[in-house]
């Protein structure tokens, strides 16, 4: 929950626009509503995401987070400089596609940890129902920016004014998997210059190790594994970006779905989304084995099981059936 | 107690979470980059009690500062392998910063390393994190020849106590760095020598 509310600095932002606005009062009524904002976003635990800095100096140079400690720890003409920086990167981020927005940037607390937090608030249409001595009235409002909308969005830093602070933070945006990468990547890439801090070949690896552990401990459950096989191969065929969340919520039914989330290596890793790629899942997860009632053993890529090598069910029993040219022979020794 | 003494207790408090961290860490670099050949070995340590008070004076807020009190180790064979292990991390982890350290004069032998920072990611930090505060928020990352690590390494072992070290020992010491800043050199050249040949041949 953030501190004391120390400045706010509020721009009508529209895309590719230079933006007006600057300081307002940070009165009361309006830490509230922010605060409830704050509450309701879950902000503290949106998505962690990371500035991008050069891998070959040792500069740290990020505009954003720069602005962003400016506003937090700078003299007061510094963090307003500052806020019209992270306000003209917003009206250079958007395009045309982009809903006008009101940016509303935070500064909390005056001692050594301080917290920024920047939100994007919609331009929205209302109407207002108003009834005196004249009658009823309908206005239309068209000026109002959404404090509720689910495109609002925001971002949160904190930290101390050192070299080793505001490094990364939390993002609150329910577009970020969103399959159009350029609506995902306004806001945390171009306008934070940041990335999620899960990268994909990380993410792809711990999804692998994940699905590997569920479908071997659903050993017996046929069913389930076969839904679970079922989805992993949509994945592959569709890359997307997600979280183990997000999968287990759209693919799998509830008890799967809850062994899966269990097998996450912790809470955190749950929610972290990440962009998956197909090419590291089958480095991880490339065969999917059978071992038959006869005492063979079929080992077959992921992308052959349900074309090259078929299960039907019959009588009850599920019967693999595969028929190919054999290419090449090896020999293995059974392991451990 | 001293105000020192006062830290390294809190770092003492810390330790077992920057443990559970170096696993995390480990296992993530094994992950990135284990597979790649020619890494001789990957490790993850916790920096010593006593190390981090010798380190802890030079910082405002040294919990948080010292970048190394969970650092990995990469060894490679050949200079070439550096920056492949190196773009394999950056792409995996959050780099903050990356620098090379070799001697600032170009007729000067002497240490040389490669290193990265990186932002310790919220999904490896262990439960109870978040009880402290200050705590680390990067982790830094070594990547060296095995040369370069047979000039370094053994240096710790010397009860070195600062100050200027005698004439004979610091040309005995340039003599160690330049053979070894040679042999990886040579080993380069070699290596060149056969993957044209396996090229060649394919």
């Amino acid at each position: 929950m953030p501190d004391q509310l120390a400045r706010v600095f509020a721009f009508p932002i529209f895309p590719g626009r230079t933006p007006a606005g600057g300081s307002v009062p940070a009165t009361q009524e309006l830490a509230d509503a922010l605060e409830n904002a704050y509450q309701a976003a879950k902000v503290d635990r949106g998505l962690s995401v990371a500035f991008v800095f050069d891998a070959n100096t040792r500069a740290r140079q990020n505009e954003a987070r720069a602005a962003i400690m400016a506003v937090a720890f700078g003299r007061d003409q510094d963090a307003e400089a500052a806020a019209i920086t992270l306000a003209t990167r917003l009206a250079n981020a958007m395009d045309l596609r982009s809903k006008p927005a009101l940016l509303v940037i935070t500064a909390h607390g005056l001692a050594h940890t301080r917290e920024v937090v920047l939100w994007i608030f919609p331009k929205e249409e209302a109407f207002r129902y108003s009834t005196d001595s004249h009658g009823e009235r309908i206005e239309l409002l068209d000026d109002i920016f959404s404090r509720s909308s689910y495109l609002r969005k925001a971002a949160a830093f904190s930290g101390r004014n050192l070299r080793t602070s505001f490094l990364g933070g939390r993002v609150v945006d329910f577009q970020a998997n969103a399959t159009d990468r350029y609506v995902a990547d306004f806001w945390v890439e171009r306008f934070l210059e940041a990335r999620l801090q899960m990268s994909g070949d990380e993410g792809t690896v711990l999804f692998a190790k994940a699905i590997k552990k569920t479908f071997d401990s659903l050993d017996g459950d046929v069913v389930a594994q076969e839904q679970l096989a079922a989805a992993v191969t949509l994945v592959r065929r569709q890359p997307r970006r997600l979280s183990l969340r997000s999968f287990a919520e759209q693919f799998l039914d509830k008890p799967v779905a809850d062994l899966l989330l269990k097998n996450a290596p912790n809470p955190e890793a749950v929610d972290a989304l990440f962009d998956f790629e197909p090419a590291r899942f089958e480095q991880v997860l490339r065969f999917q084995v059978f071992h038959l009632d006869n005492g063979a053993i079929v080992t077959a890529p992921l992308e052959t099981v349900a074309q090259a090598v078929t299960i039907t069910e019959d009588g009850g029993n599920r019967i693999l059936q595969t028929r190919g040219k054999i290419v090449r022979e090896t020999m293995k020794a059974r392991r451990g | 107690m001293g105000k020192l003494a006062n830290l390294v207790r809190e770092y003492e408090a810390r330790k077992g979470l920057l443990d559970q961290l170096a696993v995390a860490l480990e296992i993530g670099l094994r992950e990135c980059v284990g597979e790649l050949s020619r890494i001789d070995r990957i490790a993850v340590r916790v920096k010593d009690p006593s190390s981090f008070a010798r380190k802890a004076s030079r910082y405002k807020v040294p919990l948080e500062e010292i970048e190394d009190q969970v650092a990995g180790r990469i060894l490679v064979h050949f200079v070439s392998d550096i920056d492949r292990v190196s773009n394999r991390l950056c792409a995996r982890f959050s780099v903050v910063e990356g620098f090379r350290h070799e001697p600032e004069r170009d007729a000067e032998f002497g240490y040389e390393s490669h290193h990265h920072v990186f932002l310790i990611p919220d999904h490896l930090k262990p439960d109870g994190w978040e009880a402290f505060d200050p705590m680390p928020t990067t982790f830094e990352v070594q990547i060296r020849t095995l040369f370069m690590h047979a000039y370094a390494e053994p240096q710790h072992d010397f009860a070195y106590k600062g100050g200027e070290l005698p004439r004979e020992i610091q040309r005995q010491l340039a003599w160690i760095a330049a053979s070894a800043w040679g042999a990886d050199r040579a080993y380069e050249q070699v290596r060149a020598h056969f993957s044209a040949e396996e090229s060649a041949g394919s």
